[in-house]
């Protein structure tokens, strides 16, 4: 089993898209972090700034306690930050000023000390020092969110706690920031996606060269060999591998045509020997030994001749303007044949319809495959019979019918191997083939584009069918 | 008759001119291209038989000299290539016949003759098959020596399927070769005048017959016992 070749555009894309995702996550984790260090530090800075107002706002009473006189600017300022504070004595923890909505203290005395009994909702959030504690309350406005800042300062030698609260609310430019981040954080999405556009988009347009040379490609074949793929506009990474391959190209275009020049020769060196010994016998007297020496030769002829036409095959370059006429083909078969049959007290009848079926292909290579195949019916069909040709246009085919014992089923699909030969035939005589007759036929009859077919005759002989491709069935149903 | 034979292989040159000889023509052999060239230049011949691959020059070139300068001369391509085309170019240059190797020695003498005959330069007389025998010179056919009453067209029929025995002879080769200014013919005509011949050629008893191949034509052939 094969697996599917990994698309390269997929594999870049998958991995564009983790990398990225890491990095959008990364950077906002560090945001995140960054936003949270700078806000603390704001809101305690803005708490240390309120607690030194209220300090600064303390002013020595006409009891020995202070009093609050909150100057004009630092209400301003604790009214828009909506600050709740208090000022506690330093020893007993009583509460002598606050802002009017707080009973309670915002950071009781017993607190500064340590954390054990806090009041409920209230925690230390950080120690700073001894003298100043710093803490998160949800007691306040309905159960907000406070931070607060309770600093220990020391007036005329007395002790006083001063203590600030507010929300981050309004301590904060965090929800601009925060929409600002939201914005950014929006614009990741189309960003990645249109990067990942991009790359592909990149990708593929250096991919095309590519393409147009793998559809070059699979036009190469032994009818093609002298195309080559185009390296212009190809890739440098890509451009050893396509160089490499139309290298093999040429060596496979160099072999080809030496085997073919070698075909060419050994038929010449083969025919000619035959044609002498040929020509040598015929002219002896006339004897058992002379017909027996005619009949090897007829059949080492035969068998020489079959070979040549299998390795032919392999050579076989069907030319795009190559045509032939299937009515013209059975005739000149049927012609060629007919003496022999007439000789062998057979017949021959041929039923062509009133016009030429053209196909797509090589004269006479088919002439010889139709003849293997009327030649093996002419073999089985039985003295006093006929073997038919029958031409037809739709499907284009050429079909063979003999009288003989018909082909058992379980043999037909060996009938077209390489010298596969029935027992039925083994009874000698000199028209017994090599075997091959038939694989030549499957195998020109491929070369085409079309298939021999083999089932029974109407009157339980064999029939050959010949199917070609025409445009009207190009795939050759 | 003389033939000429251009062919390399010396003992296939030899054999094809035994062959010939007892056939009763007269042949010289040469071996190239040139020598060929030499010998149709001092002697006129009848035939050339030509091998294609010679071992100086495609055999072609020698033929297309002979066509170049209208010399009708009948010329029979003898070759071991069976190429793709090869036959068609031997054809399309000028070549009359062309026999592929090996071939029997029987069919090369039928070739030989049937080549003078088409070319008119030796019409045998007297045609014989079996004991059916047609003067073509009288235009009379005789079955064991008894002349044969035929009509013309029967005649023009017989003369066809003789110098093509044992071959096909096509039904449109027959309307053409007996019909051959009549436009419009019966489809049947030449069924009728082929089942006419070969009852009268039973009634003389001859042993030669007309074989009818559905669809292909028909054989002049001794009938087999």
């Amino acid at each position: 089993m094969t697996r599917a070749p990994r698309s390269l555009l997929r594999t870049i894309a998958l991995w564009l898209l983790v990398v990225m995702t890491v990095g959008v996550t990364l950077t906002g984790l560090l945001m995140y972090w960054q936003f949270h260090t700078d806000n603390a530090l704001v809101r305690l800075q803005t708490l240390r700034g309120q607690a030194d107002l209220l300090a600064e706002a303390l002013r020595p009473g006409t009891d020995g306690h202070p009093v609050l006189v909150i100057p004009d600017r630092t209400a301003a300022l604790f009214k828009a930050y909506a600050t709740h504070y208090d000022v506690l004595d330093g020893n007993n923890g009583r509460m002598l000023q606050a802002s009017p909505e707080l009973t309670e203290p915002l950071w009781p005395l017993s607190m500064q000390k340590s954390a054990a009994s806090r009041p409920t909702g209230t925690w230390p959030f950080r120690h700073h020092s001894n003298r100043e504690v710093y803490f998160v309350t949800t007691v306040l406005d309905g159960g907000e969110l406070h931070y607060g800042l309770s600093r220990i300062i020391v007036l005329n030698k007395y002790p006083y706690l001063v203590q600030v609260a507010s929300t981050d609310r309004e301590m904060l430019l965090d929800s601009e920031v925060e929409e600002y981040l939201d914005h950014i954080g929006w614009f990741w999405l189309p960003f990645i996606l249109v990067l990942l556009g991009v790359n592909i988009l990149v990708i593929h347009r250096g991919l095309a060269p590519l393409r147009r040379a793998s559809a070059l490609a699979e036009t190469i074949g032994p009818h093609g060999l002298a195309e080559r793929l185009p390296l212009e506009d190809m890739p440098s990474e890509i451009y050893p591998l396509v160089e490499a391959v139309n290298q093999a190209f040429d060596r496979i275009e160099t072999a080809y045509n030496a085997q073919r020049d070698f075909l060419a020769d050994v038929t010449h060196e083969l025919r000619t020997p035959l044609a002498v010994m040929k020509a040598h016998l015929s002219l002896q007297e006339e004897s058992s030994d002379t017909r027996a020496l005619m009949g090897d030769l007829a059949q080492l002829e035969r068998l020489v001749l079959q070979l040549l036409d299998v390795a032919r095959l392999d050579v076989l370059r069907i030319g795009e303007l190559d045509q032939a006429d299937l009515c013209t083909l059975a005739r000149e078969v049927a012609e060629y044949l007919a003496p022999l049959a007439l000789r062998r007290d057979r017949a021959i009848a041929l039923f062509v319809p009133g016009r030429p079926v053209p196909v797509h292909g090589i004269d006479e290579v088919l002439f010889r495959a139709l003849r293997n195949v009327v030649e093996n019916a002419l073999t089985h069909t039985p003295p006093g019979t006929e073997v038919r040709i029958t031409v037809t246009a739709a499907p284009a085919a050429i079909i063979v019918e003999d009288q003989g014992p018909g082909i058992a089923e379980e043999d037909r699909a060996a009938l077209f191997t390489r010298f596969w030969q029935k027992r039925r035939d083994r009874r000698g005589g000199n028209n017994r083939g090599a075997g091959l007759g038939l694989a030549i036929v499957a195998r020109t009859m491929q070369e085409h584009g079309g298939r021999v077919e083999v089932d029974r005759a109407m009157g339980g002989g064999a029939r050959f069918t010949l199917i070609f491709p025409t445009r009207d069935h190009p795939y050759c149903l | 008759m003389r033939v000429l034979l251009v062919e390399d292989n010396e003992r296939l040159a030899g054999l094809i001119r035994t062959g010939l000889d007892k056939a009763g023509f007269a042949v010289d052999t040469w071996g190239t291209a040139a020598e060929g060239r030499e010998a149709l230049s001092a002697t006129p011949y009848d035939v050339l038989i030509l091998d294609l691959g010679l071992p100086d020059e495609d055999g072609l070139v020698l033929l297309r000299e002979l066509r170049a300068r209208h010399d009708t001369l009948p010329v029979l391509i003898l070759t071991a290539r069976d190429g793709t085309g090869d036959r068609v170019r031997g054809l399309n240059e000028g070549a009359d016949d062309y026999l592929l190797k090996p071939f029997a020695m029987e069919e090369l003498v039928a070739r030989v003759r049937a080549l003078l005959r088409r070319s008119g330069r030796a019409l045998e007389a007297v045609l014989t098959l079996g004991n059916l025998q047609f003067n073509s010179a009288f235009r009379e056919a005789r079955v064991s020596g008894r002349v044969l009453p035929l009509t013309r067209r029967e005649l023009d029929a017989l003369e066809l399927l003789f110098r093509r025995a044992g071959r096909v002879v096509s039904k449109a080769a027959l309307e053409e070769a007996i019909y051959p200014f009549d436009k419009e013919i019966a489809s049947n005509a030449i069924e009728v005048l082929m089942h006419r011949l070969r009852k009268r050629l039973r009634t003389a008893e001859s042993n030669v017959g007309i074989q009818t191949m559905r669809g292909i034509g028909y054989i002049l052939a001794e009938t087999q016992s």
